[in-house]
């Protein structure tokens, strides 16, 4: 019977060289143990399993084994369908006398939390997310120690069957909103989720929009304090960055570091920040069009010294600025793409290219390379806005070129105005800027301490708005 | 009907206070110096005290037609076909409205930015940008009309703050040189350039004025008529017996102060807030539009609809009225009368029916 079985489940797993079958023989009869031999502990089978059986002398029923017997905390019976279903989700499936258990001794390959690359921190908790679903809800539940916490877990991904956890505060969040994000989960039928991303591109409203609909978290502090305040995480297995939703276009000028810091320093670096976006996007397209059509807007000082300095180029102003920005991208996407102390070469090459010798030369103006760094750098005061910004800059580029100052404020205006068309899940995307909430803007492009910030954002739809009570004894 | 895309209190205020620029950032106070000479500023004041007077009055239909649009009121009232009239008088209110911006636009364009700048240049960036913003819908508009609110009035300050020289000479004298009949004879030939604010009018439903939130109409409202007379008042008295040659109010305001010195200008702060206006206002204008002829006609497809706009316009715009001067004198000699007659009867008639509605309640109650 148990040869039988084995075989039949070895077929289903198409013979797979890392499918285990280990029989042992006590008095009560055969035990037979069937697991991934690459997602168990193999340790822990011997300890918690095996030398348990061995060295129990009595005779045992199923009961006894599952009770007294195996030692395992995580324990369930199983009907005999769902055999490989378990073997596939890394448990031990435990087979006597016709009757069958899954234990659960999962372990494979991970990464410790360590501090994300991409969202260093002066202040404040410095753990980041992993690729284990298991890892990064403990470090949310760690963080959230309550019994309004709820994870609703799913699978998604026909081959993969991916793990997914939907988290909330179930006393804060929408329901409605927790009810159209795992509906959509659950309606999603693709082959495979690798990442989260896979998954974020189904939980937009307008999938082929450029902008993004669903925030992108790799550290717990971060989604704790999102979760806080009504909105919905996911996690997906394999992934180290946590989806969250809604989202507005205003949270990637947020930092964590702005919840650890003075917060008038914060005030100032949001406004920096600010600038940062207009510089990026803007610049490169404003100096083209002041250059080719309304150089009388600028101070005679000023044109003096970008005519001087541009006089003997062989190139047009646009060739120049699309030539300079296209070098700069390579260098970029070349340094992401190396090794380390390779990129570390090519940017002191780029550097030294770009900044002197193409000068020297006589290929391109200073202060051509003087916009486009400065529009390269300032990207980086919003990382995560990152693609987007970059796209941006090459289409105010084109109309600065082509229609001049009408075309970079009807291309800000057009933006703004379809940035406000998008409204997922309730909340408008550029809330709390338009439309204009006067509580949100507490934590807008200026911060309040947090003791003003009585109440959640009123642009998230949420169960609960307030926050904190009324505390006496302050100022 | 209200179908949750509502407007709020705040956005309205905001979006009467962007009707108001424009038109009246550039020529405007040439033009009335034509007839009232410095005392233009005078006009310009009493024209921001009617559609103050407008603003109250829509708050007080608002009151009492909470969620019924225009034309259901004027339907009940006066019929399906003199209704129609009214609205392709609105229509035909609104295009040529969209025409003067562009026409000014181009005009400003020429003479600030750039000097060789095409009217197809206009077209290709103006046109499509002002009709997608007008799809988008009238809360979306009013929402990136938040947005910008801040931006302009604040472009405007750093205009003014540059425009500020001690040794100007402020000529008060100037300002009543021209008496009283001048005075009304700007406000009816150019009376075509006012009546802005009646785009409310034709997104009335969408409006909510929730309670104690009254003030927030009128705020941003305010802010817009004292930057405007704020800067009209400078340029009157900057440019004083020149103003007639100054069509370019908000721009020339700053190159006067700055021009003075060593040639050191930056009306970019002026710029941005005119191109900012042209945008907003002109989607506002376009929308208005075409709720108005979809209303006529009983179009029920809007991109047709704007279609059929747009290509009117280009048509209007290349045919015959393509020459600003021309455009100008057609609105003060023919428009000036559709305008003045609009801008007395609608007021009036909504103010009547208002009123009545309140009477009726009385007699009832």
């Amino acid at each position: 019977m148990s040869f039988l079985l084995q075989e039949e489940v070895k077929k289903e797993l198409s013979n797979n060289l890392d499918f285990i079958c280990r029989t042992v023989t006590t008095n009560s009869g055969e035990v037979l143990l069937m697991f991934l031999k690459s997602m168990v502990d193999k340790t822990a089978i011997a300890r918690e399993i095996i030398e348990p059986i061995i060295s129990y002398k009595n005779q045992f029923d199923f009961i006894a084994l599952q009770t007294k017997i195996i030692r395992a905390a995580d324990i369930a019976p199983i009907k005999r369908n769902q055999i490989v279903e378990y073997i596939l989700k890394n448990q031990v499936v435990v087979v006597f006398k016709e009757k069958y258990l899954s234990v659960d001794l999962e372990k494979f390959p991970t990464r410790m939390p360590s501090e994300p690359p991409t969202s260093p921190n002066i202040y404040g908790p410095r753990e980041g997310f992993v690729e284990a679903i298991a890892t990064n809800i403990s470090l949310l539940r760690r963080r959230l120690p309550t019994k309004n916490l709820k994870i609703e877990n799913l699978n998604v991904g026909r081959e993969t069957n991916t793990k997914i956890s939907v988290l909330y505060l179930k006393n804060i969040a929408n329901k409605s909103i927790v009810k159209e994000i795992t509906s959509k989960l659950k309606a999603i039928d693709i082959d495979g989720v690798v990442d989260s991303f896979y998954i974020a591109n189904f939980l937009k409203k307008r999938p082929y929009s450029m902008f993004e609909q669903v925030g992108f978290q790799e550290k717990p502090d971060i989604v704790v304090a999102k979760v806080l305040e009504g909105r919905i995480a996911i996690l997906v297995d394999g992934s180290p960055i946590v989806l969250t939703v809604p989202y507005m276009v205003f949270e990637d000028l947020q930092s964590s570091n702005d919840y650890y810091t003075n917060y008038v320093f914060v005030n100032f670096i949001r406004i920096i920040r600010t600038i940062g976006i207009a510089l990026a996007t803007i610049v490169p397209g404003l100096y083209l069009s002041i250059r080719l059509y309304s150089y009388t807007t600028l101070p005679l000082n000023y044109i003096i010294i970008i005519s001087n300095s541009t006089r003997n180029l062989p190139f047009t102003p646009v060739l120049e600025i699309m030539f300079i920005l296209l070098l700069f991208q390579i260098l970029y996407e070349v340094s992401l793409r190396l090794p380390q102390y390779l990129g570390l070469a090519t940017s002191i090459v780029g550097a030294l290219v770009l900044g002197d010798t193409g000068v020297k030369a006589g290929l391109i103006s200073p202060p051509g390379v003087i916009i486009v760094a400065v529009s390269i750098m300032a990207i980086y005061t919003i990382p995560s806005q990152a693609s987007q910004l970059t796209v941006l800059r090459a289409v105010f580029v084109v109309l600065g070129a082509t229609v001049g100052l009408l075309g970079i404020i009807g291309g800000v205006v057009y933006i703004i105005n379809y940035l406000n068309t998008l409204n997922a899940y309730g909340t408008p995307y550029l809330a709390p800027f338009a439309p204009q909430i006067k509580d949100d803007l507490k934590d807008g492009i200026f911060k309040r301490p947090l003791y003003d910030m009585k109440k959640r954002p009123v642009a998230i739809s949420n169960a609960n708005k307030i926050r904190q009570k009324e505390a006496d004894g302050n100022e | 009907m209200n179908n949750g895309k509502t407007v709020s209190a705040h956005q309205t205020g905001i979006i009467a206070g962007i009707l108001l620029f424009t038109l009246k950032l550039t020529t405007l106070p040439s033009l009335l110096y034509e007839y009232n000479g410095s005392g233009g500023i005078l006009s310009i004041i009493f024209v921001m005290a009617l559609n103050f007077l407008f603003l109250l009055l829509l708050v007080w239909v608002k009151k009492k037609f909470p969620n019924e649009d225009f034309y259901a009121i004027l339907c009940k009232r006066l019929g399906v076909i003199v209704t129609k009239i009214i609205y392709f008088a609105f229509f035909a209110f609104f295009f040529f409205k969209i025409l003067l911006i562009i026409s000014d636009s181009f005009t400003f364009i020429k003479d600030v930015v750039d000097e060789e700048f095409s009217l197809f240049n206009l077209f290709i960036c103006l046109l499509p940008i002002i009709t997608a913003m007008a799809y988008s819908g009238i809360r979306t508009m009013a929402r990136t009309c938040e947005f910008f609110f801040p931006v302009i009035i604040i472009c405007f300050v750093l205009a003014i703050a540059f425009a500020v020289v001690p040794e100007v000479n402020f000529g008060m004298g100037a300002l009543t040189r021209e008496g009283f009949s001048g005075f009304f004879s700007s406000l009816f030939r150019l009376s075509f350039w006012t009546g802005d604010l009646f785009a409310l009018l034709i997104f009335m439903d969408k409006i909510e004025i929730k309670k104690g939130k009254l003030k927030q109409i009128f705020i941003p409202f305010i802010i817009s008529v004292v930057v405007l007379v704020v800067v009209s008042a400078m340029y009157y008295l900057l440019y004083q017996e020149t103003s007639l040659f100054h069509t370019n109010l908000i721009s020339d305001v700053v190159q006067y102060a700055i021009g003075t010195a060593s040639g050191w200008h930056m009306d970019i702060f002026a710029i941005v807030v005119f191109l900012f206006n042209i945008y907003l206002q002109g989607s506002i204008f376009m929308y208005c539009a075409n709720e108005c002829f979809k209303k006529v006609f009983n179009f029920k497809n809007t991109v047709i609809s704007y279609g059929f706009i747009n290509l009117m316009l280009l048509a209007a715009e290349f045919l015959y009225l393509n020459d600003y001067l021309k455009y100008v004198a057609f609105a003060e000699n023919t428009l000036c009368y559709f305008a003045t007659a609009i801008l007395i009867l609608v007021p009036l008639m909504l103010a009547i029916f208002t009123w009545l509605k309140k009477e009726k309640k009385h007699e009832t109650g």
